[in-house]
């Protein structure tokens, strides 16, 4: 029983996290980065002309620390795209290949066509929903108009190389994806740029890498943020949530808690006859107390071996393999189409001191009664 | 001989407006301003300047008017802006990209947009407006003015459809130019000044050659536009005011 209860408790654990940490992937991996930098005041009102103009040398600077794996340079800007008699509003995104490609998953979510190849070329990705939006397939061309950074109208024709697969972080957007010297040209940036995506080896030392690009680049005139704060609102959705599974984590601890209770009650109060006989020959209650519990401590450590043994079986079949959803389910933007584990210290320590702690203190009770119980009355006991 | 010409034209202005000793008629005075631009056809070319906190363009080109009704106006230069054309008839306005090959009505919703990023809306072009019939004009007086200069202002009639509650009209006595034009809301809040200068004489007119827009809202935005050439009633064929010239490759 406490081993069930262990492996209850660390399964679900274990997928619970690795959902999260699946969706902070894709949404790290797919759109935002761990840190993003921008010009003060960007990120809650985006302006074209609210631009970095150093960005290469910053980018130098950043890839210098530890955890850093790459960074990307992004310009965006909202404009109209025509395909015949069809328009419609969409953002253009202007991100240099082969950076964006180290930064994202970019270019492994290009379904249909080919990735950029040169970056000067007039070609452009488009998001699936767009690309549907304007009955636009590779080939086709698509024209965009919108406002330059030099008062004047940017408009030109470009052709689709490519269309991404409208999964993850970006489906339903409008997105158009250009290099970033091509958008710079269109939207008469030069060498401007609006955003740095910053990408980190582990996604846990965010906070940490935020404070040191900060400290290493010491300009108050940048805001430098990590991906909690760039998403703020898919972050709080992601804590409600959390504090919403924490009180299922508290049921399910109250329902193993009660089976541990039930194990400790069976294995003392069936053998309380032959505590009494103990009693009878001359063992004191205190050792006799100190005895049943030392045996259900050694009952909870064998049930916690096994149970970590049985976990983490689980856990690394629900890593490796997954639990594959009927219907993909959507949180804070992200399309979610497989449940993963996460195997992490946690999911093995919790589950492990809430099965010994439960164990301990539920035995209390049992074990006082039956050392103290006159040995004649516990003889006598069935 | 231009100075000679000039100095006849404000001499007949002058007798015509201003009999000795009579007070000032102030519908021939607003409706020589009205008419100071205007004329039955014109073909001007035009520099304008764009100045904003963000970025300074400087655009130069070809406009061309026949009555109050139609408009034609294509850049000339920067060389990427070359092309762009703008057709007005009535009050429809299309904008040709000669990049994308695309004509661009431009809707209602958006007449109050900025024309080419400048101070100048797409109103502005359209108007059809008159000082004389759409407003009521009446001398009035402001704090520190100058005595040279009359003071008009000018509130909309009813069925006048305009943006402005008021518009203020500084002339010069001497000479009826136009020194400055203020633009104010309904709120009676100051939104933006046109401010007259660089008087010059285009054939048989006399006329402030620079236009300066300036926004009250943001000091550091302004639109300066300058005549380079003018020629008034000149001979213009309608078919420079079609869809099929708007398109035509230049």
């Amino acid at each position: 029983m406490m081993t069930a209860g262990f492996v209850l408790i660390s399964v679900s654990m274990g997928v619970s996290g690795g959902s999260y940490s699946s969706i902070i992937e894709l949404f790290t991996r797919n759109k935002t980065g761990h840190i993003q930098i921008h010009k003060n005041g960007y990120l809650n009102r985006p302006s074209l002309y609210n631009t970095i103009n150093n960005s290469t040398a910053l980018m130098t600077r950043i890839e210098t620390l530890p955890h850093v794996q790459a960074s990307a340079p992004r310009i965006y800007s909202a404009v109209l795209a025509f395909n015949g008699n069809k328009s419609v509003g969409i953002r253009i995104t202007g991100i240099d290949p082969d950076k964006e490609s180290q930064t994202t998953r970019i270019k492994q979510k290009i379904s249909k066509g080919i990735f950029f190849s040169n970056s000067a070329d007039k070609d452009v990705i488009l998001s699936d929903a767009l690309a549907r939006n304007l009955n636009l397939k590779v080939s086709d061309n698509i024209i965009l108009i919108g406002q330059a950074a030099d008062g004047s109208i940017a408009n030109d024709i470009f052709e689709v190389i490519g269309i991404d697969d409208g999964k993850g972080a970006t489906a339903n957007a409008m997105n158009c994806y250009m290099p970033i010297k091509t958008a710079q040209d269109f939207l008469c940036l030069s060498c401007r740029i609006h955003e740095i995506a910053v990408a980190l080896t582990d996604e846990a030392k965010t906070r940490k890498t935020t404070k040191k690009i900060s400290q290493l680049l010491n300009d108050t005139t940048l805001d430098i943020e990590p991906w909690q704060v760039v998403e703020k609102l898919f972050f709080k959705a992601m804590e409600t949530d959390t504090q919403g599974q924490g009180m299922t984590f508290l049921i399910l601890m109250i329902v193993v808690g009660t089976g541990i209770l039930d194990t400790v009650l069976m294995t003392i109060l069936e053998r309380t006859p032959e505590f009494g006989l103990l009693r009878a020959i001359g063992t004191r209650p205190f050792d006799m107390f100190k005895l049943i519990i030392a045996e259900i401590a050694c009952l909870s450590l064998f049930s916690i071996f096994l149970g970590v043994i049985i976990a983490f079986i689980c856990n690394y079949f629900f890593m490796k393999y997954g639990i594959t959803l009927d219907e993909p389910f959507y949180f804070g933007g992200v399309y979610m189409e497989r449940m993963t584990s996460k195997i992490s210290f946690p999911i093995f320590f919790i589950p492990a001191l809430i099965t010994f702690t439960t164990a301990i203190l539920v035995s209390f009770w049992p074990a006082y009664r039956a050392a103290y119980m006159p040995p004649v009355k516990a003889i006598r006991s069935t | 001989m231009h100075k000679y010409i000039s100095l006849t034209v404000i001499l007949i202005v002058l007798i015509g407006i201003l009999p000795a000793g009579a007070t000032p008629d102030i519908t021939k005075i607003v409706n020589h301003i009205d008419r100071l631009y205007r004329s039955m056809s014109s073909e001007t070319e035009v520099e304008m300047i764009i100045v904003t906190p963000n970025w300074k363009r400087k655009l130069r080109m070809k406009m061309w008017t026949k009555g109050l009704a139609r408009t034609f106006i294509y850049i000339i230069s920067p060389e990427k802006d070359s092309g762009i054309a703008t057709l007005r008839i009535n009050s429809s306005m299309w904008n040709y990209f000669p990049k994308i090959n695309k004509v661009i009505k431009v809707p209602p919703s958006m007449m109050m947009a900025s024309w080419m990023g400048s101070d100048f809306t797409n109103d502005d072009l359209v108007k059809e407006t008159s000082l004389l019939k759409d407003y009521h004009a009446s001398f009035t007086s402001i704090d520190n003015e100058n005595p040279d200069c009359f003071y008009i202002k000018l509130i909309p009639k009813e069925e006048t459809t305009t943006v402005w509650g008021k518009i203020l009209l500084v002339i010069q006595k001497r000479d009826l130019m136009p020194v400055r034009q203020i633009f104010f809301d309904e709120k009676n809040e100051k939104v933006r000044i046109m401010t007259f200068k660089n008087i010059r004489i285009f054939g048989d007119r006399r006329i402030p050659a620079t236009l300066e827009i300036s926004s009250e809202k943001n000091k550091e935005k302004k639109t300066i536009l300058t005549y380079i050439n003018a020629i008034f009633d000149a001979e213009i064929d309608e078919s420079v005011f079609t869809r099929r010239n708007l398109q035509k490759k230049r």
